[in-house]
């Protein structure tokens, strides 16, 4: 409590407090003009270091989009080249099938090669791609062609290399799939070239023949001794003895081939006979029955349904003669190992024995497989086996299970499946097209990966925004000011502001000098 | 006793209210006069007369004009002052300090480092471009500059306060000099006449200004004098003075050391009590030092972590080059080799077109999560920095403000007791003018009386 108020006191009060107030506004303004709360280190050093942390984690987010968006360009290039040759496959295994059909020739073979070699060219050019200079498949030797041919041969110049991408806290990506890995399996497998579909049978459902393919219901027509053009519906057939049945009574004679094949067919009056769809039609062609005889006899192509587990090996035709089954040699890291198959009845008989076998023996695992029409033996590794016929003992051949089985890569198969189609080698066709199937399967998990990607990109790209977001507004709450509160704040520190000068003035203006 | 004498007690009380209002007069007049002491005449009856039937009063006498202060409130103000110096002249440096670290605007070295390891992130990522190697470049070289720069500046805010430091040294010597001055004047005047107001209030201005600078402890001797003691060293003794200087001592690195305060002689050193120089001292050694060795640290850490994996690298023709040269954020360098060729720049270990490991680690030294030292990345390093020089501010403006309100406190009650009050000097000074007034009619009085002896005569 001071005992004297002297007039320099009041005027000191008077500064401070004004002093005061003005800073007060000065602060409150800059709050206003810049939206800021914070607007000096010193104002809150726990939110500076806050806001800190919060923009660095803004840049590394940002980063992250950024590297995201990258990646995309590579992941989306991948994706598109892989489409490209999962299309070129498919094309090259219906160039091989169309070659296995009876109907081919020595000239639809050259066709086919021919067709076969501009495939590879383009699956080449693929293959090579690049992106802003980085080679696709390369691996880690983006500078470098991931392939290039090499006389008869085309070799992968990359290596196994996975490029990361970083693209969230802790989270990295794979973005590229090396050549090696693109172009086929990591592990050894070995095709089958036997067809081990069983012979067509009566009781065979329509919608299993061609291997699946299944029929097409309707009508066929046909031209016989008898006249023509007859027509016969038969879309209330739902076995093959339905087919036999509807046209042994519209005056055909049908059977079963002998090889158990398809069906043949026999005009009763001798020929000549014409089958084939009216206009729209393919039920004779699902039917495998479309031809011409002078004869009288049209023996029909192969409709036969894919092999099942369950099917006898006595209804196999290639294996006519030769049942029981004996044994055969399988050769692994150099061991040799007999597998005894004398006991098989059924095909799932010589998966079991098989397996058993080389289970017992301790060697790595194989499986036996069953593909469209023949066996496969797959490793879990890329070990290479083989496996050989016994001395004597044709078992191997009558399966299709003699040769190597190594990993299948796209540009050797199709190289082979070209080198087949200029020889004529149906075994060799066959053998690529099975490959060819187990490519295309390849090609699709490899699309699964990059689908896998790029929903991990999306679903990452979504995350990284909602936490640019969040950081962003978790700055905004630390370092903005509340413009409402700021107002109002202002407006009541301008009033006490006008106040104190005013007041001031008055009780400057005031001494005892006036009264005397 | 005459009627001359009852004229003359008249003429002691107009002389003494004409004394007394001279004084009011000069309080009024020095109202606004900073450090000024207000004044008070006192006054005293004079010696009595023995007429052998009693004493008569012969009226009035001006005993002394006294300055009106508290030494003890002067000594506290002395001291809080030169407390309030120290802290605001520790703010000032500290304020500049975070300037030069940036501000909630301009955050310019968490950018940098932001961006140079982003630009790693993305030549890390593929596809891989060499244009992202410029990108790396640049970034590295804005970030070096940025540390260089930043050291610079705290190395010219050292220079700058041993200036302010000299400047204040020339200042003390000049004020005791002054004071040394000032004691000569008031040891001849109060040997002569009662006391020196004016001087002692300059005197007092003064030693308030030298302890603003350092704590000064005065002792006033007998004859008026004060002797000025720093430090338990009497600097001023009368009219004698120990002059002061500033010795610079160059650190080990060739950048401005430490300074020290001696008496001119150079044999004793002063140890700096509480004041602007300590203020500054502790500002340079220990806030600026520190920051820039933190600096230091930041810059170290991040050329060490840089360069142990970039060495590792292969690129065309630049195996295991280091990225940065340089020894701390003072020298901090972009490796020319890599400048001249950015092929240089190792994104692998094994010079692989599409291995980008080396970039990836490189970049990672910057993202959250990373231990490159104490469990902290580069740039949560550097916010710990910030952090750290934000709270040190901080607590630097409580200090300021809590002082600032004690000083306020001391000299509002000091001015209680010494400052001038006009309304107060105005009741004196109609007081002084009716007693004036009264001692006149006295004279006026015995003027009448002789008057009438006149006439009878």
């Amino acid at each position: 409590m001071l005992t004297r108020v002297t007039q320099n006191h009041i005027s000191n009060l008077i500064y401070m407090h004004t002093h005061d107030n003005l800073r007060l506004m000065s602060e409150l303004q800059e709050m206003a003009s810049t939206g800021r709360r914070v607007n000096s280190y010193a104002d809150d050093p726990q939110a500076v270091g806050l806001m800190q942390r919060y923009e660095s984690l803004i840049d590394e987010n940002s980063q992250y989009l950024t590297n995201i968006d990258r990646a995309r360009t590579m992941v989306t290039q991948s994706d598109a080249a892989l489409l490209d040759l999962l299309e070129l496959v498919r094309d090259a295994r219906q160039v091989a099938q169309r070659e296995l059909n009876a109907s081919s020739s020595d000239t639809t073979h050259a066709i086919g090669a021919s067709e076969v070699n501009a495939m590879i060219d383009h699956a080449l050019a693929i293959a090579n791609q690049s992106l802003e200079g980085n080679s696709v498949f390369a691996g880690y030797r983006t500078d470098l062609q991931a392939f290039v041919k090499s006389g008869d041969e085309i070799i992968y110049q990359g290596d196994q290399g996975v490029m990361d991408a970083r693209i969230g806290p802790n989270t990295t990506m794979g973005v590229n799939i090396p050549g090696s890995e693109l172009m086929g399996s990591s592990t050894s497998s070995l095709y089958g070239f036997a067809d081990l579909a069983p012979r067509l049978n009566l009781t065979d459902s329509l919608g299993d023949i061609g291997y699946g393919a299944g029929w097409q219901a309707g009508t066929i027509t046909w031209t016989s001794s008898a006249g023509g053009p007859l027509e016969v519906d038969l879309s209330g057939a739902g076995t093959v003895a339905d087919v036999i049945d509807i046209l042994g009574n519209a005056g055909l004679n049908v059977s079963i081939s002998a090889d158990g094949r398809g069906l043949t067919v026999t005009d009763p009056g001798g020929g000549p006979l014409t089958i084939s769809d009216p206009a729209g039609g393919d039920t004779a062609l699902s039917l495998g029955l479309v031809g011409t005889s002078a004869d009288g006899t049209v023996v029909g192509s192969d409709i036969r349904v894919s092999p099942g587990w369950t099917d006898n090996l006595a209804d196999i035709e290639s294996l006519a003669g030769g049942l029981p089954l004996g044994s055969l040699e399988l050769v692994i890291d150099g061991t040799s190992l007999v597998i005894d198959l004398s006991g098989a009845a059924t095909l799932d008989d010589v998966k079991t024995d098989f397996e058993a076998a080389v289970a017992a023996a301790g060697l790595p695992p194989l499986t036996v497989e069953l593909g469209e029409s023949a066996l496969q033996i797959r490793s879990g590794n890329a070990d290479v086996f083989e496996l050989r016929q016994l001395p004597g003992d044709d078992t191997a051949q009558r399966l299709g299970l003699v040769g190597t089985g190594a990993p299948h890569r796209l540009f050797d198969v199709m190289l082979n499946l070209q080198d087949a189609l200029e020889a004529g080698d149906e075994t060799s066709i066959r053998r690529a097209t099975a490959e060819l199937v187990a490519i295309e399967d390849h090609l699709l998990e490899m699309e699964m990966v990059i689908g896998a990607r790029e929903n991990l990109l999306d679903w990452m790209e979504g995350l990284n925004t909602d936490r640019e977001y969040n950081l962003n507004r978790n700055l905004s709450d630390v370092r903005d000011a509340d413009l409402f509160q700021v107002t109002s704040d202002l407006k009541q520190a301008e009033t006490t502001y006008q106040a104190s000068l005013l007041v001031s003035s008055e009780m400057l203006k005031m001494t005892l000098f006036d009264y005397l | 006793m005459g009627l001359s004498s009852i004229m003359n007690i008249g003429l002691t009380g107009m002389f003494a209210a004409s004394a007394s209002l001279q004084t009011a007069s000069h309080n009024i007049a020095n109202a606004s006069t900073p450090g000024f002491t207000r004044q008070r005449t006192l006054t005293g009856s004079a010696l009595a007369v023995d007429t052998g039937y009693g004493l008569l009063g012969s009226g009035t006498q001006v005993m002394d004009i006294s300055r009106q202060t508290d030494n003890f409130l002067v000594a506290r103000q002395r001291d809080q002052m030169a407390m309030l110096s120290q802290y605001a002249a520790a703010d000032s440096a500290l304020a500049t300090v975070e300037t030069i670290f940036g501000s909630v605007e301009n955050n310019h070295l968490g950018d940098a480092l932001s961006q140079f390891f982003n630009a790693w992130s993305s030549l890390a990522t593929p596809p891989h471009s060499d244009a992202l190697r410029q990108d790396v470049l640049g970034s590295a070289e804005r970030l070096a500059l940025d540390l260089q720069s930043m050291s610079n500046s705290l190395d010219s805010l050292a220079g700058d306060i041993d200036d302010q430091m000299s400047a204040g040294v020339e200042s003390l010597n000049s004020l005791m000099t002054t004071v040394a001055d000032l004691n000569r004047q008031i040891l001849m005047s109060e040997s002569t006449q009662s006391s020196a107001n004016d001087l002692r209030d300059q005197r007092d201005r003064l030693l308030a200004e030298i302890s603003s600078l350092a704590r000064t402890d005065v002792i006033e001797r007998d004859d008026g004098t004060v002797d000025v003691i720093i430090s338990g060293r009497t600097l001023v003794t009368r009219d004698h003075v120990e002059l002061l200087e500033v010795q610079h001592e160059a650190s080990d690195d060739g950048r401005p050391g430490s300074a020290r305060i001696t008496v001119k002689d150079g044999r004793y050193e002063l140890v700096l009590p509480e004041g602007e120089l300590l203020g500054l001292q502790q500002a340079r050694d220990d806030q600026v030092v520190h920051s820039r060795r933190e600096l230091d640290e930041l810059a170290r850490t991040l050329m060490e972590r840089v360069n142990e994996l970039h060495v590792q690298g292969h690129s065309d023709g630049g195996n295991g080059l280091c990225f940065f040269t340089g020894e701390s954020a003072a020298d901090i360098a972009v490796n020319t080799a890599l400048v001249d060729n950015p092929a240089f720049i190792a994104t692998s270990r094994s010079n692989l077109s599409g291995d980008a490991d080396l970039a990836q680690e490189i970049a990672a030294l910057g993202q959250s999560g990373t231990d490159v030292s104490g469990g902290r990345s580069m740039t949560e390093l550097f916010t710990d920095l910030v952090v750290e020089i934000a709270s040190e501010s901080a607590a630097s403006q409580y200090r300021v403000d809590g002082q600032q309100q004690m000083v306020e406190s001391l000299t509002a009650r000091l001015e209680s007791v010494r400052g001038v009050s006009l309304d107060e000097e105005a009741a004196n000074i109609a007081l002084y003018q009716n007693a004036y007034q009264a001692n006149a009619r006295v004279i006026a009085a015995v003027q009448e009386m002789f008057e009438s002896i006149l006439t009878m005569v």
